[in-house]
């Protein structure tokens, strides 16, 4: 039977290892593209590989000559780093961020993650080390700001931001092969057009 | 035929209903449900869906899974039996007349057999042979006048036992006048969710009672009892000893695309669906401003009644009746919208069109949605897929489109078994 290649530990497999063909959203890509970990990240300049794009200090300076993203403090406030302007959350869906804290001093060694607003906390970071945070996007700001009341002078170094909106783990998706099988029989169909 | 511009193909739980396509998940819908509720897995066993995440039911014949799943949306309701899965708790009497006391717990062989959760916690109710239909293993529950319960229960013969048969009454247990529902089953080898015709109390009348009895078999195997409020029965909800009963919340879905997704001057609406009852209030599925005065829809009404039609400014454009053999089957029905040529396609076959009529103007579409636009007259059924086409589809299209791409395909969604 034809449908056999399509059993589902094989599907299971190509799901997980053939990611390559999920970077084009098409027709057959599209079902990879229902796992989170295939979704676009919408940070832009993620890993402050083109200099300052999409990135600024809050009451603080922006290094980014180490293709990280480093901030040190001017202001005895409540400061740190910002995504400036560029991204593109949707009000009400679901986020997974993903980041490194890369060194952090007074202050800033621990902190919150916040919308624009004050009022929509995201999440936190406690010290050194890589983060995930799941959260919903509240308001219209589409921006997102590491921050903590802070001295002149402290440092944060964050790097490998991704926010990626959040859909399907792969064991989420137990029947693989019946997507697959509308795909393909769909996909007949229009090859047939 | 061109691909569609959004597609919900059930293959996965979670907080949402998972479109395939577009990739983007804009089209997404957005579920929930407070609380847990149970569907059948892919191994055909009763299986415990937590807070606020999706189902996949899989279809079964004969104790077998067979095909691919559907998405299951569910009105809320409150199962009322305190021990639907411990028959030999104290909250179940056992009539000496027609229950074998002097076997096991009081009668009952407690967690002697694999249930159809697939651990071993069915019990074995120990009949003596009587034909009083009211002196056996019963429990009382709460219900009032002018309500309907609807009760089911999973049996399972074992040995010479099978082929036999045992007897459920469903009665009013005080006041009004006598009413009751009995219903003679003849048990198998396999389990089997025996679903009991509604029981209407009648006026005057204070709450039910069920009770199992056999004139025939010496016992059988037995869980899961459930006893709702409501005309048709849903999915298991188990209860551990609630004495205010159990409730599984209705389920919502909805959120799905954006203005940039629907094209606002043409396209398809199709679906595959199945009905959980024949007869009941509007259940709706629509592409609609967050209103009801701008929507394209879908939806069963009574009497295996379905109703399509596109409404604009409030004003219908077109509105189609017709009426399915089973709307408790599946069928693949679709509408399409331009203006001045509106069809409705069922099963294959065009069963109504309409030549005048205008449309909606530009980015008024922003949902898609199983209600009926404003939030109002939920979908509750099986959905095997969702398809939104933003270009109206030929006719020959609409054909394929709604038609079975097999013989096996239109077997499989009616639930026959091919020999």
């Amino acid at each position: 039977m034809a449908n056999e290649i399509y059993n589902t530990s094989w599907w299971g497999v190509a799901l997980d290892t053939a990611r390559t063909a999920g970077t084009n959203p098409d027709f057959f890509g599209s079902q990879f593209k229902l796992l989170t970990s295939e979704q676009d990240n919408i940070v832009v300049n993620a890993d402050f590989s083109n200099g300052n794009t999409g990135w600024a200090g809050d009451d603080a300076t922006l290094d980014v000559s180490n293709n990280t993203g480093k901030v040190t403090v001017n202001s005895n406030t409540e400061a740190g780093i910002k995504t400036s302007g560029v991204n593109s959350f949707t009000q009400g869906k679901e986020y997974k961020l993903t980041f490194d804290i890369v060194s952090a001093t007074g202050g800033l060694v621990s902190g919150t993650i916040k919308e624009y607003s004050n009022s929509n906390i995201i999440g936190s970071w406690n010290g050194v080390g890589s983060y995930t945070i799941y959260f919903t996007y509240r308001s219209s700001s589409s921006q997102l700001r590491w921050l903590s009341s802070s001295s002149v002078g402290d440092i944060l170094e964050i790097d490998n931001v991704s926010v990626q909106l959040v859909r399907c783990d792969l064991d989420q998706i137990e029947a693989k092969k019946c997507l697959a099988d509308w795909i393909h029989t769909t996909a007949l169909k229009d090859l047939n057009n | 035929m061109a691909k569609p511009k959004l597609a919900l193909i059930p293959a996965a739980q979670g907080s949402k209903l998972f479109s395939v396509l577009p990739s983007s998940g804009v089209g997404d819908f957005d579920f929930s449900r407070s609380g847990k509720a149970t569907r059948i897995n892919s191994q055909g066993l009763i299986e415990t869906v937590s807070n606020g995440q999706s189902r996949l039911n899989y279809p079964m014949i004969d104790g077998k899974v067979v095909g691919c799943p559907s998405h299951l949306l569910e009105p809320q309701r409150l199962q009322l039996i305190q021990y639907s899965e411990e028959f030999d708790n104290a909250a179940w009497s056992k009539s000496a007349v027609g229950i074998d006391t002097s076997i096991g717990a009081n009668g009952i062989n407690p967690n002697v057999a694999i249930s159809p959760d697939g651990t071993q916690n069915a019990d074995r109710v120990n009949f003596l042979l009587q034909s009083d239909l009211d002196s056996g293993l019963f429990d009382i529950f709460a219900a009032s006048q002018n309500n309907s319960y609807s009760a089911s229960v999973f049996l399972k013969g074992e040995g010479s036992n099978i082929g036999k048969k045992i007897s459920i009454r469903v009665k009013r247990l005080s006041g009004g006048s006598f009413t009751t529902v009995d219903t003679h089953y003849t048990l198998t080898d396999k389990w089997v969710r025996l679903e009991i015709n509604p029981l209407t109390l009648p006026i005057g009348a204070t709450n039910g009672i069920i009770s199992f009895t056999s004139s025939e078999a010496t016992n059988c195997l037995i869980y899961g009892c459930q006893i709702e409020q409501g005309s048709y029965v849903t999915s298991y909800i188990p209860n551990y000893g609630n004495g205010s009963g159990v409730t599984r919340s209705a389920e919502v879905a909805d959120g799905s695309g954006d203005a940039a997704t629907f094209n606002d001057s043409e396209g398809v609406l199709m679906a595959e669906i199945s009905a959980l009852v024949n007869s009941d209030t509007p259940r709706a599925i629509s592409i609609s401003d967050g209103t009801i005065s701008n929507r394209i829809y879908i939806y069963y009404s009574t009497s295996n009644g379905i109703e399509a039609g596109v409404k604009v400014s409030g004003t219908d454009q077109a509105a189609f009746s017709s009426t399915l053999t089973d709307s408790t089957l599946f069928n693949k029905i679709a509408i399409k919208f331009k203006v001045n040529d509106f069809s409705l396609w069922i099963n294959g076959f065009e069963l109504g069109s309409d030549l005048s009529g205008s449309i909606f103007t530009a980015n008024t579409l922003t949902e898609l949605a199983f209600d009926l636009g404003d939030g109002s007259n939920d979908f509750y059924g099986n959905t095997k897929q969702i398809q939104y086409h933003n270009s109206a589809l030929t006719d020959s299209e609409l054909e394929t489109l709604t038609s079975w791409t097999s013989f096996s395909d239109m077997a499989e969604g009616q639930l026959y078994t091919i020999e």
